[in-house]
């Protein structure tokens, strides 16, 4: 070991290490902190000095530069506007101005810290800016007078003063010479009229010269115009002494040598005002006043600018040298902290060198295994600690080698135990996982199936607990897409009971069907009306108890006498059957039933009808044919035979009625044809404008594409007046009724709900008004025969019903949609044509007698009043006729009489072959036989949805005999021309 | 044409012809400055004198035996001169308008009263004016302009224009051989009178007498010169834009648009006039039929703008003349209503100035001791 220096010693007994260590820093800090005080100054000083040049020295130069620029600018606008007069100088002039004066003299002035130093700075600036501001007015004055008549005095006093003076002695002039000339050719006047005249023309010429002096060279002509005044004025002298002058002559000459006299002062006044050096104002401003302005303005400018200049280079002067003394300031401490900081880290490292060298070696040794050698301790300072800590380690260490070699070799023998155990738990731990793996996978397997499951339902799965509470909503019925409310606001309601989800009502249903699913352990089936989001909706539930039960935890409250000897509060578990229920949405299945119940109470009414309607014709085809034939009997009595047209008239009302209730019953036979509602409406505005009256308004809005459809155009028209009167009714004030067509589409959906609808194209007809409008109650009734909300006898009840009946004859579907107050709209949709067809034009009834030429007729019927009119009505048209009550006998007639030339049967026969079977058989054994069906309802294979199968020829009763004739007219013309 | 201001000799403002009574030089230099209208007049005179003596040798009696309204006989010194002088020269003028066959002017409230001398002077300035507008179209020669006063505005200043403007109506009379006595003074003063009201109703007859009647040029150039005044005043503010942007030019205007934008800088000098203690003008508008006003009446309100302005640079001493009125050529009433514009910003500046420094504008409350009202 190498003993310490004896002063470092001696150091180590006075102080310790860590002071001396502070000392040493402190010391060397103490020399930077006050290098870096030194540059800061320095730095700070050149920081001012930098700025001031940056900030106000370059905008001072350039303001300057600028100012001076400026005003040399609106010196030279003004003079291209006082030389040339083109306003864009007078542009110039305040562009100059605004955009570079007077920002040069704001920014000078802001350049407050670099000139504050020049002492006259100050009132310079001021002085600059009053005359800045002298000058501005100075230039706006003669801008502003240059372009002035009144610029130049003498063009005023010319415009003023000689221009009237002139007017007056030419009039006066003229007055002489008319006078002279009234004078005649008498001796010396010729020489009078001659020295008038040039009077004239001596004026003239003055007022020329006069003119010309007031140009820019002027001055040249006054010595003339004086001379010319002069002699203007001799000459007029003269003229006046003339003894040839008339009294008048001498009074007009008076005149004008008064005008003469002020025209010469004006004249002088021109002349004296064109030599006055201020001849032209602005000229005279621009040169006596303006420019010595700018160039005041130029040279104080200039002054200040130079002074800055100065100010600013002294300034640089200044910074230059600041940084420059910085700089070594900077120098010169850098080394002398580094020498400082040399000297005293070298003394205190050797101070702490020695010691820890040695300190190291015994270190190293220890590290090598040399426990034997103790270290020297010398001193009391933390080296010497350090030396007899490390010679106590050193034993300890002899000393912990030896234990810690035994502790070793158990350890090794326990950590072999240990690991053996591990081992064998271990593999339990990994068959456990196996295991738990496997059931977690079937887990997530069941549930995916569930969630899949109950995704799929369309109905709603929930459960609830015996308190009502729903705890679980397994399927939320998306597909139905409600919620159930209360009120109006639709809120998840998992955790809250029935009561905070439903009405009261609705609630306590709920809570007892769950209840009794509970307490009977059996499934509830229930169906109920509830209200949702979407409106009233109905809802078919099964309620099953559940086997789970639910979990709540309820806190007890502590007693709080004893709240100091119990731990408050205390948590309890209480257990809560609970039932699944899974509801589901049946309103459609509701709306069908409803649907199917309306459309079979309208099929019954409509059998009803048409049952009534068959046998009321029946009837009236025989009272109409026989009071017909009365009719043609009674014209010799014109009394009786007014009665008997009076019963017809009754009869065609009786008519008219049974045809609207097989109308209704869809039972009458149509004539369908290909039809374009959009001309059918057209064709009927005119009829409806007469019969609604001029206080409706008919509007329509049809579609430009519309598709033919294929319905009886008049059984049509007769539905759209129908409607459109209803409308009319619907307004007794007036309004509007809307008609509409359209290309439409009813869908599977909507067809699913609706009777005797099947999805595909329609053309709508839609007849709309805005008037009273029918209640609900009213409205389901709407459609029922001879239900009618009008007073008795204003309305047969008739009208919708015979809409309705052509509608679903036709294969349509017809809906009606009204508010109370609102109106009403009534949309008829028929069946699209896809290709459309030309309407055939039907052969209208007339009033022609269709006679025959004594073709013999089969007549089958098996009314027996009815046979006896149509074979009295045949005679008296003309026909022989042979009769029948039934199939059997006509055959057997037909058999017996060849020349039978046509069948006229009714379609309904008593037996097994009814009108359409004896006609096949007819046909069959009289090929060519030609068949007239009649029949009082369409109810037969023979009418195909009311519509006649092709080649198929009737009358449906009850019948006219002209009709009855213009049909077998028709039919046997057709056998004859084929 | 337009009477030229000039400041006198000791810096003060004053008209042009009476400030050559001090040093040669300086007259001299302030000849060269002398308007040319001025100095046209002066010849004028020379030459109307001349007509006079002429005038009163053909005819004896025409001038020299009988006492003049303008004589020095008739002169009269007080304030009671100067309502018979007005009634002399209304009856006069009467006389004139019926041998012209002119028609009488229809009763008007021009909206402003004033009893102050400075306005009244003014007002017989421009009657003076107008009669010496009417002697040239009638006689072709021009008057010697009334003398220029020096110093406060008073009594004496007032009876010196209605005396010029009377006797120069008087050779009218006698130029036109208008039958009928002339109108004096003794004896014809009225009791009670409203001078300013009708001296105002004065012009307006002397105008319709006029083939040139005063015309918007007229107001212009009247517009221009207040503008000229006010730049002067506001020189004293280094702060303030003597002359500011012009506004943008308004067709269709119409006497009543000059007359109500004349009237909002009256207003705004009363303000100021209030603020330094001095007198103001009565404004009361609302009677004043405005369809019936004429480029003379709006010359009437523009030149009791130039009198305000006028006594307000007098009070502050400035020694820089307000630069000379010019002819401007023809102009419409929306000319003059656009120039006004110039007038009204710079009577903004300079009420705010004065409201924040009245010191800085001369005198203050010197009047305060003997308010008008």
């Amino acid at each position: 070991m190498t003993p310490p220096p004896r002063n470092a010693e001696r150091a180590a007994r006075q102080h310790p290490i860590h002071r001396r260590l502070l000392l040493s820093h402190l010391s060397v800090a103490l020399v930077g902190v006050g290098m870096l005080l030194v540059a800061l100054v320095s730095t700070y000083e050149l920081r001012a000095r930098v700025i001031l040049l940056a900030n106000e020295g370059l905008p001072l130069a350039q303001a300057s530069a600028q100012m001076l620029a400026g005003v040399r600018h609106s010196l030279a606008s003004l003079r291209g506007w006082v030389s040339l007069g083109n306003p864009g100088f007078t542009d110039d002039w305040r562009a100059a101005w605004q955009q570079e004066i007077q920002p040069a003299v704001a920014l000078i002035k802001q350049c407050h810290h670099l000139l504050e130093g020049q002492t006259c700075i100050p009132a310079r600036l001021r002085e600059l800016q009053a005359l800045l501001a002298d000058l501005q007015e100075s230039q706006w004055w003669v801008q502003e007078t240059v372009r002035a008549p009144g610029n130049e005095p003498a063009r005023v006093t010319y415009l003023f003063n000689i221009e009237p003076s002139v007017q007056e002695l030419d009039s006066v002039m003229a007055a002489l010479l008319l006078e002279e000339k009234e004078q005649g050719d008498g001796k010396g006047r010729k020489a009078l009229l001659a020295r008038l005249m040039e009077i004239q023309t001596a004026l003239s010429s003055s007022q020329l010269l006069l003119r010309e002096t007031l140009g820019a060279d002027g001055l040249h002509y006054t010595e003339r115009l004086q001379q010319q005044l002069d002699a203007t004025r001799s000459l007029v002298a003269q003229t006046a002494t003339d003894p040839l002058l008339t009294l008048e002559q001498g009074r007009l000459l008076h005149l004008f040598q008064r005008e003469l006299q002020a025209f010469m002062t004006f004249a002088q006044e021109i002349i004296r005002q064109r030599q006055a050096t201020d001849w032209n104002i602005a000229l005279h401003r621009l040169a006596s006043e303006t420019d010595p302005l700018a160039g005041r303005v130029i040279a104080l400018a200039t002054a200040i600018a130079a002074d800055a200049k100065t100010r600013l280079e002294q300034e640089a002067d200044a910074a230059r040298a600041a940084s420059a003394i910085t700089v070594w300031n900077l120098a010169i401490m850098i080394l002398v902290m580094l020498a400082v900081a040399y000297g005293m880290s070298k003394k205190h490292a050797q101070d702490l060198a020695l010691p820890i060298a040695a300190l190291a070696e015994a270190t190293r040794k220890l590290a090598m295994g040399s426990l034997s050698d103790n270290l020297i301790a010398s001193g009391n300072d933390e080296l010497g600690e350090l030396t007899r800590s490390f010679n106590t380690m050193r034993t300890s260490m002899q000393q912990a080698q030896t234990v810690l070699r035994e502790a070793y070799a158990q350890l090794e023998q326990r950590v072999m135990e240990r690991t053996a155990q591990l081992e064998s738990t271990n593999y339990s731990l990994i068959k456990e996982i196996a295991v738990r793996s496997q059931t977690e996978a079937a887990l997530r397997e069941s549930e995916a199936r569930l969630r899949a499951m109950t995704r799929a339902m369309p109905d709603l799965v929930f459960v609830v607990d015996e308190d009502g509470r729903y705890r679980e909503v397994l399927a939320a019925g998306r597909d139905i897409g409600v919620t159930p409310m209360r009120g109006k606001v639709p809120a998840p309601i998992r955790g809250k009971l029935l009561s905070e989800v439903h009405s009261p009502e609705m609630a306590t249903f709920f809570l007892d069907i769950i209840l009794r699913a509970l307490r009977t352990q059996q499934i509830q089936i229930a169906e109920y009306e509830l209200e949702t989001s979407s409106g009233p909706r109905w809802f078919e539930s099964r309620t099953a108890p559940l086997d789970v039960q639910f979990t709540d935890r309820s806190t007890i409250p502590a007693n709080t006498a004893q709240q100091h000897l119990f731990p408050p509060p205390e948590v309890q578990i209480v257990a809560k059957s609970a039932a699944i229920v899974v509801a589901r949405d049946i309103t459609k299945r509701k709306q069908a039933e409803v649907q199917l119940r309306q459309a079979q109470k309208m099929h019954a009414i409509g059998q009803l009808t048409g049952g009534i309607a068959h046998d009321f014709n029946n009837l009236l085809a025989v009272i109409m044919g026989n009071l017909e034939l009365l009719h043609e009997q009674l014209t010799a009595q014109p009394r009786l035979h007014e009665l008997a047209q009076q019963a017809l008239r009754a009869v065609d009302r009786g008519a008219n009625l049974t045809r609207r209730l097989l109308a209704f019953a869809r039972r009458q036979p149509l004539l369908a044809q290909p039809t374009d509602l959009n001309k059918l409406v057209l064709g009927m505005l005119d009829l409806m404008r007469r019969t609604l009256g001029a206080n409706i308004q008919i509007d329509t809005m049809l579609a430009t594409d519309l598709k033919q459809t294929l319905v009886d155009p008049d059984q049509l028209e007769s539905a759209l007046l129908n409607l459109a009167i209803n409308a009319r009714d619907a307004m007794p004030r007036g309004g509007q009724l809307v008609l509409e067509t359209g290309n439409v589409r009813l869908d599977q959906d909507y067809a699913a709900t609706q009777q005797d609808v099947r999805p595909g194209p329609y053309v709508m007809l839609a007849v709309g008004d805005n008037g009273g409008g029918m209640a609900p109650e009213v409205l389901e009734h709407a459609f029922e025969p001879f239900f009618t909300t009008k007073e008795t006898g204003k309305g047969s009840g008739l009208g919708l019903s015979m809409v309705y009946g052509l509608v679903k004859q036709s294969d349509g579907h017809i809906t009606i949609h009204s508010r109370p107050g609102r109106g009403t709209t009534v949309r008829l949709y028929l069946p699209q044509m896809q290709v459309a067809v030309s309407p055939t034009v039907g052969v209208k009834a007339t009033d022609t007698v269709f006679k025959g030429h004594g073709e013999t007729i089969l007549v089958v019927e098996d009314d027996t009043d009815v046979r006896l009119f149509a074979v009295n009505a045949l005679r008296a048209l003309g026909y022989d006729t042979r009769q029948a009550g039934d199939a059997a006998t006509a055959l057997e007639l037909l058999e017996a009489t060849p020349q039978i030339a046509l069948l006229f049967t009714d379609i309904v026969l008593p037996g097994e072959m009814d009108g359409v079977k004896l006609a096949a058989e007819a046909q069959r054994r009289h090929p060519g036989l030609r068949v007239l069906f009649t029949s009082g309802y369409t109810e037969h294979p023979l009418i195909v949805g009311g519509q006649l199968a092709e080649d198929v020829e009737i009358l449906a009763k009850p019948y006219r005999k002209n009709e009855l004739g213009q049909k077998l007219r028709a039919l046997l013309g057709r056998g004859e021309n084929a | 044409m337009t009477q030229q201001r000039r400041p006198n000799a000791d810096g003060k403002p004053g008209f042009g012809r009476h400030s050559d009574q001090t040093d040669p030089a300086g007259r001299a230099a302030r000849r060269s400055r002398w308007p040319a209208m001025v100095q046209a007049s002066l010849r004028a005179c020379a030459i109307t004198a001349l007509f006079i003596l002429l005038a009163a040798g053909n005819n004896g009696n025409a001038g020299g035996t009988q006492p003049d309204a303008f004589s020095p006989e008739a002169a009269e010194t007080d304030a009671g001169a100067i309502p018979a002088l007005i009634a002399a020269y209304s009856r006069d003028l009467e006389r004139l308008r019926r041998f012209m066959g002119a028609p009488r002017i229809g009763e008007f409230n021009i909206g402003i009263h004033s009893s102050q001398a400075r306005d009244l002077y003014f007002q017989t300035l421009t009657l003076w004016r107008k009669t010496d507008r009417l002697l040239f179209e009638i006689s072709r020669v021009r008057a010697t302009p009334p003398p220029t006063p020096t110093g406060e505005l008073g009594t004496q200043d007032i009876l010196a224009n209605l005396r010029e403007a009377h006797g120069i109506l008087r050779q009218i009379l006698r130029d036109l051989e208008v039958p009928g006595e002339p109108a004096t003074t003794i004896g014809q003063a009225p009791n009670q009178m409203d001078i300013f009201t009708v001296l105002l109703d004065l012009n307006r007859q002397a105008d319709l007498l006029l083939e040139r009647h005063f015309a918007p040029s007229d107001v212009y150039m009247e517009i221009t010169l207040a503008i000229g005044y006010a730049a002067r005043l506001l020189a004293r503010y280094p702060e303030a834009t003597r002359i500011p942007e012009e506004p943008p030019f308004e067709p269709n205007k119409q006497p009543s648009d000059v007359y109500q934008r004349l009237i909002s800088c009256l207003r705004s000098i009363n303000r100021i006039a209030q603020t330094l203690g001095f007198a103001v003008l009565d404004i009361d508008t609302r009677q004043t039929d405005m369809a019936q006003l004429t480029p003379g009446d709006v010359f009437v309100v523009a030149s009791l703008v130039v009198s305000q302005l006028d006594y307000l640079y007098r009070r502050m001493g400035d020694d820089k003349p307000p630069p000379q009125a010019f002819y401007p050529g023809r102009k419409f009433p929306a000319h003059s209503h656009q120039r006004i514009g110039i007038l009204h910003a710079q009577l903004q500046q300079l009420e705010r100035f004065i409201a924040t420094d009245p010191a800085a504008s001369g005198e203050v409350n010197h009047d305060s001791a003997t308010p008008e009202r």
